[in-house]
């Protein structure tokens, strides 16, 4: 309400100050030179730098600037675009490394696991393999030692038969022989 | 010596006057809130305009 | 008026080379406010402002043009230089005329701005206003110049009056186009006041108080090309005068050089004040800034 009542006052003035001028207003043109034809040239004088610059200046000037504005735009969209997906990437290149890793470490103790089992196996077959070696070198001494002592037994059953043969000095029949033989092994065996 | 028009004369005292308050405020306020500059000089040029036309008016109607 | 001279142009180089030498001294004593027509003195039927006018048009058209060329992505240097004035002037005159109303404002008041500036300046060049034909003052012994023969646009009342005249039917056609005959209406004369918090009796007679205020405003309006010419005329014509009466004491061109700009800066400023009075209200309560802005401004032009 005040605002406008202040604006009626100094409408007021203004229109005092017109009405003043009202009077003298023919005088007032003629000492500015006021012309219709003056004024009309000015206008148009106006008219055209304002057609030309505007069809020629600051509408394209305009337009490249929105245009550059809407680049702009672009490209920080672009930007924030391809940083989102970086991250992704790193994130997923973090995750593939991570993954590799409990991989790598899998293998790893598989491969321990395993040249473990091979050498255990290894071991055991070894140890079998000497056991058996050990055994048969044990079964051979064995033989050779009861064929040692069988050959030993048959020429001391041979000796005793000699001997015997010289002492009584006579010569002994076949069945006398074996008879001797086998008592002379029947007494060694049990030595 | 003084001549010419008594009236002209104070009218464009009082545009003066006006134009001098305007600037006094501006400064003030710009002083006190630098940031707002940007709002305040068209603002106070704006108004100065109008005071001054005042004063224009004024001269063209009573300096004759 | 000035000695009739005989109006062939090889004359007039030799006579207006000669009269330079005493421009300096040239008072504009009275009686100059009227532009002269070169009728007389070269046999055009224009006013010397107005052959200033044509001249730095054609040359304000060229340069600028030679400026932007043809406006690129990444900008030369003098189409840097266009795009930051319209820059700076965008962000100072959005505010204030609004954003629905600024697509078809801008252009209008760009030139506007540009034109007023660089008829503002024109007048500080050499020749213009100084150089012309005149007579020897008898008595002082003093060369008076009589018929300039350039005279800046804006120093004269035609020039300032078309400005104005271009302004006010720019801002018809804006206007009527941006706001409608409904809106200017109720700005105009319509009621304002709330209607449900008054009295239906005391809402009535405000209705008759604003209609009335409607019609003073009318009146304002109808002022308002004599004013925005009147200013910028008395501005550029005053400084003009106190030039030639001080013979161009630095101190005071420099002050001329401000105030071409101020001018220039008022014009386009009070013009987008008129065309943002009547579109720029209502229509952006988001945008706190414009509207606190245009009501301020609207406050002042009341």
């Amino acid at each position: 309400m005040l605002t406008v009542l202040a604006a009626a006052t100094v409408e007021a003035a203004h229109d005092a100050a017109h009405a003043a001028g009202e009077s003298g207003a023919a005088e007032l043109i003629h000492r500015f030179g006021i012309q219709p034809g003056y004024v009309a040239m000015q206008f148009v004088s106006f008219a055209i730098l304002a057609f030309v610059l505007y069809r020629f200046a600051i509408k394209p000037t305009l337009a490249t600037m929105d245009d550059r504005n809407a680049k702009i735009a672009d490209g920080l969209k672009n930007a924030e675009a391809t940083a989102s997906r970086l991250e992704e990437a790193q994130k997923e290149a973090a995750a593939l490394v991570q993954q590799a890793r409990v991989d790598a470490d899998k293998v790893i103790a598989d491969a321990r696991q395993t040249a473990k089992e091979l050498s255990e196996r290894e071991g055991a077959a070894a140890t079998e393999r000497a056991a058996a070696l050990i055994a048969k070198a044990e079964s051979a001494i064995q033989l050779e030692h009861k064929k040692m002592l069988d050959e030993a037994r048959a020429e001391i059953a041979r000796l005793v038969v000699a001997t015997t043969s010289q002492v009584l000095a006579k010569e002994l029949s076949a069945e006398e022989q074996s008879r001797y033989n086998q008592a002379a092994v029947r007494e060694l065996t049990t030595l | 010596m003084i001549t010419g028009n008594l009236a002209t004369g104070l009218a464009v005292f009082g545009a003066a006057l006006a134009v001098g308050l305007i600037g006094f405020r501006t400064v003030e306020a710009v002083g006190r809130n630098p940031q707002a500059q940007g709002k305040i000089l068209p603002l106070a040029l704006v108004l100065g305009a109008f005071a001054e036309g005042l004063g224009i008016l004024a001269i063209f109607v009573l300096g004759k | 008026m000035a000695p009739r001279i005989p109006s062939s142009l090889t004359k007039i180089v030799g006579t207006t080379a000669l009269m330079l030498a005493s421009a300096a001294f040239a008072h504009a004593a009275g009686g100059h406010e009227a532009p002269s027509s070169l009728n007389d003195v070269i046999g055009l039927p224009i006013s010397n402002s107005i052959l200033t006018s044509l001249l730095v048009t054609t040359l304000l058209i060229i340069g600028i043009r030679w400026m932007v060329g043809t406006p690129k992505i990444v900008p030369t240097r003098g189409q840097a230089v266009f795009e930051s004035l319209i820059e700076t002037l965008r962000d100072m005159l959005e505010p204030i005329v609004g954003k629905k109303a600024m697509p078809g404002a801008f252009p209008v008041l760009l030139c506007l701005f540009i034109f007023i500036l660089v008829h503002n300046w024109s007048g500080l060049l050499p020749f213009i206003g100084t150089a012309g034909w005149g007579h020897t003052d008898p008595e002082t012994g003093k060369f008076v110049l009589d018929t300039a023969l350039f005279r800046p646009h804006t120093s004269e009342a035609n020039g300032t009056l078309a400005l104005s005249l271009f302004s006010f039917g720019a801002w018809l056609i804006l206007i009527f186009k941006y706001a409608g005959p409904k809106l200017i209406w109720h700005d105009l004369f319509g009621n304002k006041a709330g209607k449900g918090e008054l009295h239906p009796g005391m809402y009535y007679f405000l209705s008759v108080v604003f209609f009335l205020v409607g019609i003073i405003e009318l009146v304002s309006i109808g002022m308002r090309p004599i004013t925005l010419s009147a200013r910028l005329f008395g501005n550029v014509f005053g400084g003009e005068n106190l030039l030639h009466a001080t013979n161009f004491i630095f101190i005071f061109y420099f002050l001329e050089i401000i105030v071409g700009l101020v001018q220039a800066f008022v014009f386009t400023l009070l013009s987008s004040v008129y065309i943002g009075l009547i579109c720029n209200h209502g229509d952006d309560h988001h945008d706190d800034h414009g509207h606190d802005h245009a009501d301020h401004a609207k406050d002042a032009a009341h």
